[in-house]
């Protein structure tokens, strides 16, 4: 096939086309073979491929223009019967982000008096909270371990007091392992507390960071 | 080379192309194909898309005894390749974040 074959069968497969389109498509691929040269010509036509399959493409991205149109012109409801088939990836971008953007930033220009105090308070009592968790926590866990000193404190006293007064030693001796016993209890759940406290913090900060 | 271009993509190419100077078709193409691979028959759309919304236009200048039918940026095309430049500035640096495991 040669350009002459190539342009023919072009104009000749596409149908479904207004005139004017069909004029614009053709004076292009004619004027692009005239600049390719006639030294590739043969490339050209190998790297168009079929020109019927062209010329389904053209008619494909044609019609869904005027189909965006027409969705232009009226306000109309949704029509499914949109053409699927096309030819690579096409896209629909249709918003003014833009402007959406300049006009957050002047309204959060205009209110900063409110927000920017309200906010330095959230960050201050965000901080206080953790802070409290935190010295909450700590004095659990350090009433555990005094607990626990205390209860084997106890228990000691009472096996002395054993060989004196045998009921008062061992009344002794009960509340010390009691006392211990809290006391282990005491410490394990500070222990917790401090390790569920220090993931939500790395959650938090996780989530404040990580915005894709 | 794993990845396509997107229709977007595309329009944004051709117009930052075409705000550094007029081009024809046939010109157009090599110098995008030397850059990314597309097929020959990929930017005729592209080019009748970005008319459509006014982006460009075209003026015929002869050569040779025959046509040439150039493409020129217009005002809102430069405007739409403004948005376009910062999209991209974002979407590339996302990718980067992923792609370079910075997240």
């Amino acid at each position: 096939m040669n350009k002459e074959e190539y342009i023919q069968l072009l104009k000749k497969n596409l149908i479904h086309v207004s005139d004017a389109e069909k004029e614009d498509a053709i004076q292009y691929y004619t004027e692009y073979f005239e600049d390719a040269g006639t030294e590739n010509e043969e490339a050209v036509i190998k790297e168009l491929g079929n020109p019927v399959i062209l010329a389904r493409k053209i008619a494909a991205e044609s019609a869904i223009k005027e189909i965006d149109e027409v969705r232009q012109e009226r306000v109309s409801t949704k029509s499914s019967e949109v053409i699927t088939e096309t030819s690579g990836e096409i896209e629909k971008r249709g918003h003014d982000g833009i402007w959406k953007n300049l006009f957050v930033i002047l309204l959060l220009l205009c209110s900063f008096p409110v927000w920017l105090p309200l906010s330095i308070v959230a960050v201050v009592l965000a901080f206080v909270l953790i802070l409290v968790a935190g010295i909450f926590v700590f004095v659990v866990a350090l009433t555990g371990g005094i607990g626990i000193v205390a209860g084997i404190a106890g228990i000691l006293a009472g096996v002395a007091g054993l060989f004196g007064h045998l009921v008062h030693g061992i009344t002794v001796m009960g509340a010390g392992l009691f006392v211990l016993g809290a006391g282990i209890l005491l410490f394990i759940a500070g222990k917790c507390l401090v390790k569920a406290l220090a993931s939500l913090i790395v959650m938090l900060g996780r989530r404040k960071t990580s915005r894709m | 080379m794993a990845f396509q271009i997107g229709a977007a993509l595309l329009d944004a190419c051709v117009l930052a192309v075409l705000d550094k100077r007029d081009v024809y078709g046939y010109e157009l193409t090599v110098n995008i194909k030397s850059v990314i691979e597309i097929s020959e028959s990929t930017l005729y759309p592209v080019l009748r898309r970005l008319q459509k919304e006014e982006y460009l236009v075209t003026y015929d200048e002869p050569y040779n005894g025959r046509n040439r039918r150039y493409y020129s940026i217009t005002e809102k095309g430069r405007i739409k390749l403004l948005e376009y430049r910062y999209d991209w500035k974002e979407y590339k640096d996302n990718i980067d974040k992923i792609m370079t495991g910075d997240f």
